[in-house]
């Protein structure tokens, strides 16, 4: 048999997937929730954590790219992103690709300059900066004019205007194969010297300013007597891996030079600091900051899943196993009306022996009959009905004891304290009780990704081969709400264990993760359900963060230690941050939820909402030593 | 080819070769070795040092340089490598002296120290030793893979000429060894985790990798897989480009005849799923001889390098993820194909997760039963 890929595995913004097919996968709504002051002449900062995006928005906007839209713009699943691009003059209808898109990776070595801040080593950054947004520019030229090979940069004249007519250290040649070979010559000189093994280096630069991006402001390509390309933007890639003083020169420098031209950095999410912010830069003005994963959240509500189910049509469009059509009509999003009959049955006998003191009391006679007429027909709705009951009936039982209140509750009283939080509650804690699947269908798949494209490919990925297992089984490529579970908590276990496999700070995340997983879920579980449907995270009130950041001597290293585990768990997205508002009671903070992914991991709900107010001394204890273990069942979800 | 003609020697006939290389002549001795917790590295030096009072050797000077690493480690092997380290001292004291270099975490000025850089600067303080020795011995036994090659390469560049003269690997009658106490089966069972984030590249092997100006030159990355390493392997993974062609290096023949298999197994998600390597493009080294890894690589790499020219130049990227065996004669591949001048139409990287934290069972480690195996590399025994 033929070895068939499954599609949903390849990576989409690596730059040498054919740009055809990136433009084939990439979904237009990206760019639609774009805000058009983005493409103002600034320093824009896009942060998201791993497979957020952030390569592939930069790399839409690249030549090979642009023209591969330009090249697709009559086909009809194309229509959508090229008049976006249109209306952003990004493409012309005549004259095809305007914007000249620089794409420059920070990884490709800055951070292995030598160390420390001395003027050689500054301006031995900028020199490299400088020429590589020379040569970068140079070959986007020649894709996006099409040209062939390096060669034909000898058809490609230079002139310069303002202000470029200024500069001292790029040199202002005439021709681009004249650049081009200024710009590789000296770039290949410095890196003889870092690789020859010297303990440092010494390259004597004396660039002094960024000038690669005034050259890029003040250069005109003229191709046969026409200008290319008039419109510029500066795509920085990976800029977190810079190192933290490179950053912050950089992004000092770039926003003190006020550029024409939009200059884009693209990082992981950060918490717990605006290191990036040069002393003077405002917010805002200077400095624009756009979090990636919340643009379709800032939409609409859906747009997130709107915007994934789109990105998995056109993964599912490439391959030819299973019969061509949404991806979400492959998973069966109800229940059949006698599954899991038996495990129904036993959940609602363990249930009504649990609230089977209730049933003598005059107080829940209508609650009750109401509850046995539900259960007339024992299925997983009424399952839930009496989960649901349950809960409200502990809640009163608690509150009972608070206000003396003995009267008689009518039905009414019990609709009125009923609520689609509370319904939410009983639905997971069917899944507790009586292991009723929980995690399925194709809205709580994407719900299960955090906005993340990467983990949203991953979790279809598993879904794909076990539609794949059953069609080569000559059975119905439809998964059942158990089978989706099943491969949807394998991937989440996965992705759990990995994580001290994958990540710097991996074993004390991993303990961190396992400790407010715990602590989640013996929340989430307390009989009353009192953050219903659930506690997801945990929050750090702005007292507690102002102590993690300038803490006293004596916890300055854990503190420290904490803060970067923190921080590493936000930018691998085991963590995601909102900010909590103040309000009469409380001071105002940070909330860090769990990835949802994970809560399939702890089983827990996938609602953001229910968190917990904590302390960073229990945090970093968790950090340290695991958490201590809580009761009875939660023992089995809490070993490490 | 430098080494068509070798000397590698394994068990007993190591010690024989030591008799007769240090038979009653005057040395010099740099002796290096790892500040780690792997007391495998005791055998090695203990049968050296036993070596050269039965040859009844000539010391002149002989130090021990202990490189020490920042790596995080539970406190049973915190305490093995002070014991480690305390009896390295003891073994090598009647001989000569005992020094430390440390790999950094952080340099003055910077709360961030790259590894790259950090591993740079190491690697020249040890190469400021090695003036006037007429003996170099690099013990890899206890040294993590990527200080190893660091530490290989680095002192074949300050030995050996690069001028094309046919007795290089003379270099001036110094004698180079790398001396490995292997068991494979022990190093299976060392877990690396935590890899960091950011990518280690061997010194004087980072520009294939980092300039803008080969960037768009075809890669080739021959990845030498190890037991329980797909972290690091998808990290260096997520910086090869997918367009790159893949060459998954496995160990075969070896003393287990169904590890290569395994190791296939093992990696299948990430090189075979993902990025869709072709099977036919699997190579098969010794794992007993690092010398036939090493005429298997540098051949490879060869090969892709003249089939590349007709695009204008070509990357070619190594990742040792296996034994320390292999990872050596990966090492000496790279040092020969490594281009004399930065004009040269192709580069050559090595690039490596480097990871932050080990574990590993104590019993194991003092249970172990290695193997000595020794390397001559350069000196007398390929004079004229």
């Amino acid at each position: 048999m033929a070895y068939r890929p499954n599609p949903f595995l390849q990576r989409m913004a690596e730059r040498s997937t054919s740009d055809q097919e990136f433009v084939k996968l990439f979904s237009p709504r990206m760019i639609e929730q774009l805000d058009d002051q983005a493409f103002d002449g600034a320093v824009h900062i896009f942060r998201s954590p791993p497979g957020g995006g952030k390569t592939t928005l930069l790399r839409a906007f690249a030549p090979p790219a642009l023209r591969a839209f330009w090249n697709a713009r009559k086909a009809p699943d194309m229509a959508e992103s090229y008049q976006r691009l249109r209306s952003l003059c990004v493409l012309d209808e005549l004259t095809g690709p305007q914007l000249l898109g620089v794409l420059l990776s920070c990884a490709s070595g800055y951070a292995d300059l030598p160390p420390g801040a001395t003027q050689e080593n500054n301006a031995l950054l900028r020199a490299l900066f400088n020429c590589r947004v020379v040569l970068r520019s140079l070959r986007s030229v020649g894709a996006l004019l099409g040209f062939s090979s390096p060669a034909d940069l000898a058809h490609l004249t230079l002139e310069y205007r303002e202000p470029a007519l200024d500069l001292k250290d790029i040199p202002r040649h005439s021709t681009a194969t004249s650049l081009a070979h200024w710009a590789e010559r000296w770039e290949r000189s410095v890196y003889q010297e870092i690789d020859s093994l010297g303990r440092d280096p010494i390259v004597d630069s004396g660039h002094a300013r960024l000038e690669g991006v005034l050259w890029l402001q003040g250069v005109d390509f003229i191709y046969g007597k026409r200008m290319a390309a008039p419109k510029r933007i500066l795509l920085l890639d990976d800029f977190h891996k810079l190192r933290r003083r490179q950053r912050s020169m950089l992004v000092q420098e770039l926003v003190e030079m006020r550029p024409r031209i939009p200059v884009w950095l693209a990082e992981r999410s950060i918490a717990l600091g605006d290191e990036l912010l040069s002393p003077g830069a405002r917010p805002g003005r200077d400095v624009r900051e756009y979090a990636l994963e919340e643009l379709p959240r800032k939409a609409s509500k859906n747009q997130f899943s709107m915007f994934a189910q789109n990105v998995l049509e056109r993964r599912l469009a490439r391959q030819d196993i299973l019969p061509q059509g949404s991806f979400g009509s492959f998973l069966r999003a109800t229940f059949e009306p006698d599954e899991h009959g038996e495990r129904v049955t036993a959940g609602i006998d363990a249930c009504r022996r649990e609230i089977s003191r209730f049933s003598n009391s005059d107080r829940y006679c209508e609650w009750m009959t109401q509850l046995e007429e539900q259960l007339a027909v024992p299925d997983i709705s009424s399952f839930h009905q009496l989960l649901t009951t349950s809960i409200l009936l502990s809640r009163d039982e608690a509150r009972r004891q608070r206000t003396l209140d003995f009267g008689p509750l009518s039905r009414q009283d019990r609709d009125a304290r009923d609520s689609s939080a509370v319904q939410a509650a009983g639905e997971i804690f069917s899944r507790e009780r009586a292991g009723i699947p929980y995690y399925f269908g194709i809205e709580r798949l994407c719900l299960l990704a955090t906005n993340n494209v990467e983990e949203l490919l991953q979790l279809a990925a598993a879904l794909y081969d076990a539609l794949v297992a059953k069609q080569v089984l000559r059975r119905e490529a439809l998964l059942s709400p158990l089978e989706q579970e099943q491969q949807i908590r394998k991937v989440a276990s996965q992705r759990r264990d990995f994580v001290p496999k994958s990540h710097t700070e991996g074993a004390r995340a991993q303990r961190l993760m396992d400790a407010i997983g715990g602590f989640c879920h013996e929340k989430t579980f307390t009989p009353t359900a009192p953050y219903a449907p659930g506690v997801t995270g945990v929050r750090l009130s702005q007292g507690q963060l102002e102590r993690l950041r300038t803490p006293e001597k004596a916890l300055a290293l854990p503190f420290k230690e904490l803060r970067r585990v923190l921080a590493e768990c936000v930018a691998e997205n085991l963590l995601f941050t909102k900010a909590s508002a103040e309000s009469g009671s409380r001071d105002s903070g940070t909330i860090f939820y769990l990835n949802r992914t994970l809560c399939a991991h702890y089983g827990l709900p996938l609602q953001l909402g229910g968190w917990q107010d904590m302390e960073i001394e229990k945090l970093l204890s968790w950090m340290t030593r695991g958490r201590v273990r809580g009761r009875g069942r939660l023992r089995r979800l809490e070993v490490g | 080819m430098l080494w068509k003609q070798y000397v590698f020697r394994r068990g007993p006939d190591v010690e024989e070769m030591w008799d007769s290389l240090f038979q009653s002549r005057p040395t010099r001795l740099l002796y290096i070795a790892g500040r780690g917790f792997d007391v495998r590295m005791q055998s090695a030096m203990n049968c050296f040092v036993n070596s050269l009072r039965f040859a009844q050797t000539q010391i002149e000077d002989a130090r021990l340089l202990l490189v020490g690493f920042p790596y995080e480690l539970a406190p049973e092997l915190v305490e093995l490598t002070e014991a480690n380290a305390r009896a390295a001292r003891e073994a090598f004291g009647s001989i000569g002296e005992t020094t430390e270099v440390e790999i950094a975490r952080s340099a003055a000025g910077e709360d961030d120290l790259s590894a790259t850089n950090a591993l740079r600067i190491a690697t020249a303080e040890v190469l400021e030793q090695v003036s006037q020795r007429t003996d170099v011995v690099l013990d890899v036994s206890s040294l993590p893979r990527v200080v190893a090659l660091a530490l290989t390469t680095g002192l074949l560049h300050a030995l050996v000429p690069r001028d094309g003269r046919s007795d290089a690997l003379f270099a001036d009658g110094v004698n180079l060894q790398v001396i490995v106490a292997e068991d494979a089966a022990l190093d299976a069972q060392i877990q690396s985790a935590d890899p960091a984030n950011d990518l280690v590249l061997i010194p004087g092997f980072s520009s294939a990798f980092r300039t803008e100006s080969m960037r768009d030159w075809p890669l080739a990355w021959f990845p030498i897989l190890g037991e329980h390493r797909q972290g690091q392997l998808e990290k260096v993974m997520a910086e090869i480009p997918d367009d790159a062609e893949i060459y998954p290096v496995l160990p075969h023949p070896s003393a287990d005849p169904r590890r290569a298999d395994r190791l296939l197994v093992e990696y299948r998600a990430p090189l075979f799923d993902v990025r869709r390597t072709p099977i036919s493009n699997i190579l098969l080294v010794d794992e007993g001889n690092p010398f036939e890894a090493y005429r298997r690589l540098l051949l490879s790499m060869e090969r892709y390098r003249e089939s590349m020219q007709i695009l204008g130049g070509c990357r070619l990227v190594i990742t040792p993820l296996g034994s320390k065996l292999v990872t050596v004669g990966a090492g000496l591949a790279c040092f020969e194909m490594r281009p004399a001048n930065g004009g040269a139409n192709y580069g050559v990287a090595i690039p490596y997760a480097a990871p932050t934290r080990y574990e590993a069972s104590v019993d194991l480690l003092k249970a172990s039963q290695p193997e000595i195996a020794s390397l001559l590399l350069t000196g007398e025994a390929y004079g004229e």
